[in-house]
């Protein structure tokens, strides 16, 4: 017998069992979940002719979890997120559905629209740019500048539901309920059950949606104005448009085209003008600021270098003065140590001749003696000793014996000759 | 009485065409024929090393 069913899932060969033998699932559960992602996809459609488009995108999810493969459900989700104006998340389901089904697929048709029509992408990206712009300013509580941001969006695409529920938002918080209506209004003529705008709209008192709907429809000119004025409802006054005039056909062309062209030359001329009025305010008043504030710091800097130079001159006088003096106290020093040395010597030869005078036994005379004795303490004393004992540089060295004896006999000090001669005659 | 604050939180930031590719990932998500698929690899496997 031969197996002849292939698998839903994977195209293995199902067994008799009905369980599929490369898978192992059984062909019951996946004709079953086949099914319910059908019926799921039909509700979605009958919800998507009566305008319930988030009731249909539900519907449309709830069938793709049961069939992920399902390209119809997926090519009319694609199909709803275009219309809502969310380009890309319809390019994504496309781009997944022809995935899974290369061929006859309306997916393919989208895309090739799309891919024809590069327009559509940047004019897609330019509004998810300004979008988000508003977006963040209305997160800031910028509310006056998100409204602008949000209007351009609208005006460049008049279905995308979340700039109108973004700005009926922004409206209420301002405590403009009847404008916030009106767009409210657009959002249910594409989305019936949207269920933001429900929430609001219950918020403000509620309101027959299908009634706002058929408003939204017939009159609704006034909102996409991007340049436009609001309108003064409350008030009662007939509204203010800034809209341009028909223009007369046969000779307004030309006439509109130079009044652009001077406008452009106008506008060039005026920044022209901008930018050498901003360059001579710069010159005159700016930069003279910088100037003086340069001259300023060097000035300054100025100042502190001479005063540390200042400084540096006073301690090199005063190393300088310090300088002299050690060098006169140790010329000084010097000069006396020269002296002291030349004494040293002196002394140094006199005891060298009385160490020979006394080895000989000379004989000193009272006469200079006396004179040794008187004379000690003064420079006289030590020429006149120098000059008795005769120490000079011929070295006469009798002279010289005689002086070191003088000497010897000097220093025993308070014993005259006649007292020796009265010791030498007692003994 | 509507809180801006938190109203606007469920506003979300529209995608560009650069972020296609992360939606289309994002998008492609399991269905319940993955999810048995799953749970039976995972008995297989329970089974296997159970024996």
């Amino acid at each position: 017998m031969a197996d002849k069913m292939s698998c839903i899932y994977c195209g293995g060969t199902v067994s008799l069992s009905g369980y599929c033998k490369d898978c192992g699932l059984g062909q019951e559960f996946l004709w079953k979940a086949g099914n319910t992602s059908r019926y799921y996809y039909n509700i979605a459609l009958d919800k998507v002719t009566v305008r319930d488009l988030s009731g249909a995108i539900d519907s449309l999810k709830m069938s793709l979890r049961y069939n992920k493969s399902n390209t119809d459900a997926r090519n009319l989700l694609g199909l709803i997120y275009y219309e809502v104006g969310n380009t890309v998340s319809a390019l994504s389901n496309w781009v997944i559905s022809v995935n899974h089904k290369p061929k006859d697929n309306l997916a393919v048709k989208y895309l090739k629209m799309l891919r024809d029509n590069p327009e559509t992408l940047e004019k897609a990206n330019e509004l998810a740019r300004t979008f988000n712009k508003g977006l963040e300013l209305a997160k800031n509580h910028e509310l006056d500048l998100a409204i602008i941001q949000l209007r351009k969006c609208i005006s460049s695409n008049k279905k995308f539901v979340d700039a109108y529920l973004l700005l009926s938002l922004i409206l209420i918080e301002q405590g403009r309920e009847e404008m916030a209506r009106k767009y409210l209004a657009q959002v249910v003529a594409i989305d019936r059950t949207n269920p933001i705008a429900l929430d609001y709209l219950r918020e403000m008192g509620g309101a027959d949606v299908t009634k706002l709907a058929d408003e939204a429809m017939s009159d609704s000119s006034d909102l996409f104005d991007y340049y436009g004025m609001e309108q003064a409802d409350e008030k009662k006054r007939p509204a203010r448009k800034i809209v341009p005039a028909e223009p007369n056909r046969a000779r307004s062309l030309r006439r509109a085209r130079t009044r652009e062209q001077s406008l452009a030359r106008f506008s060039n001329i005026y920044m022209f003008a901008g930018i050498v009025i901003g360059l001579a305010l710069f010159y005159f008043l700016v930069s003279p600021a910088m100037k003086s504030k340069h001259v300023d710091e060097i000035q300054g800097i100025e100042t502190s270098n001479n005063q540390a130079l200042s400084a540096k001159n006073n301690e090199i006088e005063n190393l300088r003065i310090e300088l002299e003096d050690l060098t006169d106290k140790n010329n000084k020093y010097i000069s006396d140590n020269s002296s002291l040395q030349t004494e040293i010597d002196n002394l140094e030869e006199e005891v060298e001749l009385l160490k020979k005078s006394v080895e000989a036994g000379g004989i000193a005379l009272p006469e200079e003696i006396e004179a040794l004795e008187n004379a000690t303490s003064t420079d006289a004393a030590q020429e006149i000793s120098v000059s008795s004992t005769g120490v000079t540089q011929n070295g006469n060295q009798y002279d010289s014996s005689n002086a070191a004896a003088e000497r010897n006999n000097a220093n025993v000090i308070g014993i005259s000759t006649d007292s020796i001669e009265d010791i030498i005659s007692n003994e | 009485m509507l809180d801006f604050d938190e109203e606007v939180k469920r506003f979300t930031p529209a995608l560009s065409v650069s972020q296609a590719d992360e939606d289309i990932y994002k998008n492609d998500l399991k269905d319940i024929t993955d999810i048995v698929m799953q749970m039976t690899e995972d008995l297989r496997g329970t089974f296997t090393n159970g024996r």
